[in-house]
């Protein structure tokens, strides 16, 4: 193919330059945006009363002075759910076929019911990017719906195909997000354990988000192959039995990376994995983990770095191969020194948590409807900032 | 309507029970169908109207009934009693199959009767037309998701003169084919305050020509009742059932109007109809704001021949039964129909959002042609080929494509 054509094709695929920087500004982390919603009084109370469904209903969305109308809102989460200051997944294209808005398909306001600080999920992100790993952008935004306060929300990017193409980007001409992604649904305490050789068994665990109406087959197939893999493989052969499914050293980073956090509701979760994506790469059976919904990291600044690594299949059986337990120190390492690297006279960790909390403090005041106090937001926002300054050196401590 | 079926059943066994079998007077009659009769005071029919089809398509709708399908099963009672009163009483024959038909009429003088129960409200003619009688497998588009049809009511109607026939009345809701879907929402301090109430006039005159039903008719019709607030509008569906026009939200007046033709020389039968209902939406935009109407449209004109020569009007009757010197009456049909919904308003861009004051429209339209064959005067056999076209490729039994095909086997009797 020639370089004209390929030019071409990556000018078609991309973003169009005014929507890239539309979106650079709605993400832009040193701002609080404004989000405003116009519905019917009537859906707005509906959604609300039927806030566990999923039913849609329009609305119009304006932000910066532009206006997106006739795009679908929904009720959305899972511990997160609420009827009073409901988390909402915002579909551009649910009602105008191929509607986007700053070349975004959907995005997701996060309700924050599960974080008094407002902070965990913005600055968890923040930190799995910096170590390079795939993580949704997100910034602050306080909402009016029909011109009335409705709280303070994360506005956070989908994790959808624009997703996969902002953090794959292209490969030898091809945009990389035509794989199979799917979202963990979280039904019942499960550790990566093999699921058998029904493939329905999969179904219920692994959403698809792209190719839903794919064979069965050629969804899940692939995932059976994997579990398998990792909880049949002898230990002499884990490593190249599972190798040509998952990036093993990188899902050792991703690991430390969230350990890091003491994130205790995601892949090494308390309840089972959970809080995740994962994305199955073009003609290919090997998947990545994304991150997902970060609002219950920062546990604890003493959160042990190998707290539930026992109960989950796929992580216990690494930890067994020193190469990965390596990996995974290393990352913890790295996660450690990127938290405490120097800005400004403090951590970086310490220095967006300030950051973002001098953002979010009077939105956050003024936020009626979230589900704790104002005293408990500013208790549980100052052990973030004594997180940041002492999680490093425990971390590391904690390494052998 | 349990109830009503009850209080309904229990007078009819009660004056039943006046007259004892053993008198005289009665008798049971086996032609055209079984019959009780008690002189001229009492007449009761039964009825049995059986229609299994078999189908096919291309392409391959995702639908259940493909191959056969048993598509009426239905039993009732009809009657008359003092020559002044008439009823009828019908159930589909399937588990929790739904009443039909169950009311009176009794008929004061021939310019006033009074019709009360459930039945069908005056409005369309195809409608109002039994299934057993159409000259096609099935009623139009139009005429299934437009038109009313059975509800509770009570209604005035009667003939003035020779070339005048009337029908008013006020029923309980707008009919089985605008059943509401959502109930009303409300807050928790707001009490429901719209009935749907609706009433509903239909007004028939045969001006031309002397004699009975050969001549043509022409008619008007209308209907208003107001829908609550809800996703409550009409919507539009395929001939098999795929909704290529999804409900709306609506609050306010729903107003149907519809103009009606039928004219049957000789062994030839002519029909037409055009139907349209505006829908208000008061209130349902975003920020509460006021809607466009939203609008249903449909229309079609058919052409029947019975080329064996029998009569049209009042039903094609075969002159000679298969197995008694003939071979049946055999009529071909052919019809073209379309059904669509819009918005008032065109402004901007159309969307498919149920609260859009600009709703994107779709339109299907269709061509029947068939044959019936009637091998005598209970038995039918129809076949039907359907051509579908939609207006919007995406809104259609299989997105993407917008033409459909489709062939009907049918086999009825009726007694």
């Amino acid at each position: 193919m020639s370089i004209r054509w390929c030019l071409l094709l990556a000018l078609l695929a991309a973003p169009s330059l005014a929507d890239a920087q539309g979106f650079e500004d709605l993400f832009n982390t040193a701002a609080l945006q404004r989000l405003d919603l116009l519905v019917n009084s009537r859906d707005w109370e509906k959604l609300k009363a039927n806030f566990q469904e999923n039913d849609y209903y329009p609305a119009d969305l304006r932000w910066n002075g532009q206006t997106v109308r006739n795009v679908g809102i929904r009720s959305r989460g899972l511990g997160s759910r609420s009827g009073t200051k409901p988390g909402l997944k915002v579909d551009f294209n649910r009602y105008a076929t191929g509607q986007t808005f700053l070349g975004l398909a959907s995005i997701v306001l996060d309700n924050l019911t599960q974080d008094p600080s407002g902070l965990r999920e913005r600055v968890a992100m923040r930190l799995y990017e910096r170590m390079g790993l795939p993580a949704p952008r997100e910034a602050h935004t306080a909402l009016y719906v029909n011109n009335e306060y409705a709280g303070l929300y994360a506005v956070v990017e989908s994790i959808n195909k624009d997703f996969l193409r902002r953090v794959f980007g292209g490969v030898a001409g091809n945009i990389e997000n035509d794989g199979h992604l799917f979202e963990y649904k979280w039904t019942t305490e499960w550790f990566f354990t093999y699921p058998g050789t029904n493939l329905d068994a999969y179904k219920p665990l692994f959403d698809p988000v792209t190719h839903e109406n794919a064979s069965t087959a050629a969804l899940y197939a692939p995932f059976e192959a994997m579990f398998r893999a990792i909880n049949e493989s002898s230990d002499a052969s884990f490593v190249e039995a599972v190798s040509p499914y998952l990036d093993l050293p990188l899902f050792m980073k991703h690991l430390a990376v969230q350990s890091f956090l003491a994130q205790w509701d995601g892949i090494l979760g308390y309840a089972g994995v959970n809080n995740f994506y994962l994305y199955r790469f073009e003609n290919s059976s090997r998947v990545q983990f994304i991150a997902w919904d970060e609002d219950n990291a920062f546990r604890a600044a003493d959160y042990p770095i190998l707290e539930g690594y026992e109960r989950n299949a796929l992580m216990r059986r690494a930890m067994n191969v020193p190469e990965l337990r390596a990996a995974y120190f290393a990352g913890l390492r790295s996660a450690a020194a990127s938290a405490a690297e120097p800005v400004g006279g403090v951590s970086w960790l310490e220095q967006e948590i300030q950051l973002q909390r001098s953002i979010v403090d009077a939105p956050m005041q003024a936020d009626a409807l979230k589900p704790y106090t104002n005293e408990q937001y500013a208790a549980v926002a100052d052990a973030l900032v004594e997180f940041a300054r002492v999680r490093p050196g425990i971390v590391l401590s904690q390494i052998p | 309507m349990h109830q009503l079926f009850r209080l309904f059943a229990i007078t009819l066994l009660f004056v039943i029970g006046m007259y004892s079998p053993l008198s005289a007077q009665a008798r049971v009659d086996w032609d055209p169908r079984p019959s009780f009769r008690v002189g001229d005071e009492l007449r009761l029919d039964l009825r049995l109207k059986i229609q299994g089809d078999i189908r096919g398509f291309s392409p391959h709708q995702p639908i259940d009934d493909e191959g056969f399908h048993l598509h009426r099963r239905r039993a009732g009672i009809e009657g008359t009693l003092f020559e002044r009163v008439t009823f009828q009483i019908e159930r589909e024959l399937r588990k929790r199959g739904p009443w039909r038909d169950v009311y009176a009429n009794v008929e004061v003088v021939e310019a006033f009767e009074v019709r009360a129960g459930k039945f069908k409200m005056p409005f369309g003619l195809e409608q109002t037309t039994s299934t057993t009688d159409l000259d096609f497998v099935s009623r139009t588009n139009g005429s299934d998701a437009l038109t009313p049809a059975r509800e509770v009511g009570v209604m005035a109607h009667g003939r003035l003169g020779s070339r005048l026939e009337y029908e008013t009345g006020l029923f309980r809701n707008d009919g089985e084919n605008a059943r509401l879907t959502e109930p009303a929402f409300l807050l928790p301090d707001e009490e429901l305050t719209e009935r749907s109430r609706s009433v509903a006039a239909r007004l028939v005159a045969t001006p031309w020509g002397r004699g009975g039903g050969s001549r043509p008719r022409i008619g008007v019709a209308l209907t208003s009742s107001t829908s609550p607030d809800g996703l409550n509008s009409l919507r539009g569906r395929s001939t098999y059932d795929t909704v290529f026009a999804p409900r709306v939200y609506v609050r306010g007046t729903r107003l149907r109007t519809g103009l009606e033709g039928e004219w049957n020389p000789g062994a030839l039968g002519f029909r037409g109809e055009f139907i349209r209902v505006t829908q208000e939406r008061l209130g349902q935009g975003l920020g509460d704001v006021d809607l466009s109407d939203y609008i249903g449209r449909a229309w079609y004109v058919s052409a029947a021949w019975v080329i064996t020569g029998e009569e049209k009007a009042g039903g094609v009757r075969p002159q000679r039964s298969l197995f008694q010197n003939g071979f049946g009456a055999i009529e071909v049909a052919s019809r073209f129909e379309a059904m669509g919904f819009r918005s008032g308003s065109t402004d901007g861009p159309a969307f498919t959002n149920p609260r859009a004051d600009h709703v994107a429209p779709n339109e299907v339209r269709v061509w029947t042609a068939g044959v019936n064959w009637y091998p005598n005067r209970w038995v039918r056999l129809q076949g039907n080929a359907v051509r579908e076209t939609f207006e919007d490729p995406n809104r259609t039994p299989v997105p993407g494509d917008s033409t459909f095909w489709s062939g009907v086997l049918r086999m009825q009797v009726v007694i």
